[in-house]
């Protein structure tokens, strides 16, 4: 019964440490993807933006987005156009670059769960789930919650390039009911119970027509008054 | 008729009182539009700050268009005055003058006379709604390029430029249509007076009267509210609904039509019917 209570302890103790290293560093995932990423250093490619939220009505865009390493990002498109400000590719890379504390916290058949932590209490999100793909070492999805906006998720879909852009992103978010107090531009009907609440809406944007790493005049960038 | 119509036209824009309309419009529309061209993007901020946490904005929301919009729809309850000023002076004027004795010598029967003043009062009214188009929308692109249009109607519409032309178009002949009942019961009550001061304060004070049954919300005046001419006064916003609701679009303009036809038959009545005296 003694040796059996040993052999026991010693099987434990071999198991546990196989496990434990077995379990995939989570900080070389991440740093992985932005390797990959960091192929890119400049693209431009036509883009489709399609909003859904139940209290906005907005034709589908279309219109030109162009972005130059390492932050420079511009949507160009005749008309109005609501560009959602979490979820374009190169938002997400700069969070991921922001200093943090990556955790692996499982997988399942196609990706990897890495669960990353800021380490800087002035960031603007608390913690970020990202599923990364282990063959290709990109993003599948990713699930966030933010310093006080609320939880947002994004889905990418890639194609044949061979750079890691999605061609398609789905960014579902939180959004504010509105309360706009102003008869003369109109006519807005909210329950008043619900003005104030937030509400989920999502944005699907399609691109295609890429052009990567190309060279893009700073002018591109300038915001025109 | 022609000849008459030519007559009463001559007439109307030899009056001083015919340009208030215009002027007003003037004043009106170039004030908001400086006014926006001023505070606009204040306007849009607070507009559209629900939006800023999720959403960068790309374009201008405060164009030619918008501006428009909101000229229309901060003027619409002015317009019906102007209206009824030009209107409710077209017979009882003639009456106050004591110049119907004489007119009704001449060859025309009391009811030629009457639709031509008709006509004319109409046409006016067309004049005036076509001239706030104009101005709101040309005088716009002094200031303003065009641009997608911002419409709270519901929800927040975010209509594309391509898509706009039309329902401005469909919106300003409604509001023809919709000022053209105004008239016609501002012309109704100046049947029935010798001086314009009469029609035009009871007019005014139907209109009034109607607007706060229509906006009432309770009980009897549920039952009435259909009937009334002012619940579809504001109807021409719905042309910036996405989808428009064609339906409640046709029952409106059935309305107003019965309303135009009603007016118009009854002071063909009660002027054919009245004893001249002046």
């Amino acid at each position: 019964m003694k040796y059996f209570k040993q052999f026991f302890l010693i099987f434990m103790f071999l198991t546990a440490a196989s496990l434990l290293h077995a379990q995939p560093d989570a900080t070389k995932i991440i740093a992985a993807v932005l390797e990959k990423s960091a192929e890119v250093k400049s693209f431009e490619a036509d883009v489709a933006i399609d909003v859904d939220v139940d209290f906005i009505r907005i034709p589908v865009k279309k219109g030109r987005v162009f972005y130059k390493a390492p932050d420079k990002f511009r949507f160009r498109a005749t008309g109005f156009a609501l560009v959602p400000k979490k979820g374009l590719n190169f938002s997400v890379m700069s969070m991921l670059q922001e200093p943090h504390t990556a955790l692996f916290s499982g997988e399942d058949e196609q990706n990897l769960l890495v669960k990353v932590v800021p380490t800087n209490p002035e960031s603007e999100f608390v913690i970020a789930t990202l599923w990364v793909d282990k063959k290709e070492q990109r993003i599948n999805k990713m699930n966030v919650t933010t310093n006080g906006q609320g939880n947002y998720t994004l889905e990418f879909t890639y194609g044949t390039m061979k750079y890691d852009l999605p061609i398609a992103t789905s960014v579902g978010f939180e959004i504010q009911q509105m309360d706009i107090p102003m008869k003369f531009i109109g006519n807005l009907k909210v329950d008043p119970k619900k003005a104030g609440e937030r509400t989920k809406g999502s944005v699907q944007l399609l691109y295609s027509n890429f052009e990567i790493n190309g060279s893009i005049p700073d002018s591109v960038f300038v915001e025109e008054e | 008729m022609g000849t008459l119509i030519k007559l009463e036209f001559s007439k109307l824009f030899r009056r001083g009182i015919t340009y208030i309309g215009f002027v007003a419009i003037l004043l009106i529309v170039l004030v908001v539009q400086i006014g926006m061209f001023v505070e606009g993007k204040k306007l849009l901020d607070f507009l559209v700050k629900s939006m800023s946490d999720v959403f960068q904005f790309e374009g201008n929301l405060i164009n030619t268009y918008s501006v428009s919009y909101i000229i229309l729809n901060s003027l619409w309850l002015h317009i019906p005055v102007l209206v009824a000023i030009v209107a409710g002076d077209m017979v009882s004027g003639e009456a106050g003058r004591g110049t119907f004795r004489l007119l009704l010598t001449r060859p025309v029967s009391r009811g030629q006379l009457l639709t031509a003043k008709y006509i004319t009062a109409q046409a006016y009214t067309a004049m005036l709604v076509v001239f706030l188009m104009v101005l709101s929308l040309g005088l716009g692109r002094l200031f303003w390029e065009p641009g997608d249009m911002i419409v709270l109607m519901n929800t927040i519409n975010i209509l594309d430029m391509s898509d706009i032309w039309w329902r401005f178009l469909a919106a300003f002949a409604y509001g023809v249509m919709s000022m053209w009942v105004v008239s016609g019961l501002a012309f109704l009550f100046s049947t029935m007076a010798t001086n314009s001061l009469g029609p035009v304060i009871s007019s005014m004070s139907v209109l009034i009267l109607f607007t706060i049954l229509s906006n009432f919300s309770i009980g009897i005046f549920e039952v009435i509210k259909p009937f009334l001419f002012t619940t579809y006064l504001s109807g021409w916003q719905l042309f910036f609904d996405d989808p428009v609701d064609w339906v409640v679009i046709a029952k409106a303009s059935t309305v107003l039509i019965l309303h135009i036809s009603f007016f118009y038959f009854a002071a063909l009545r009660i002027f054919t019917k009245k004893d001249i005296t002046t």
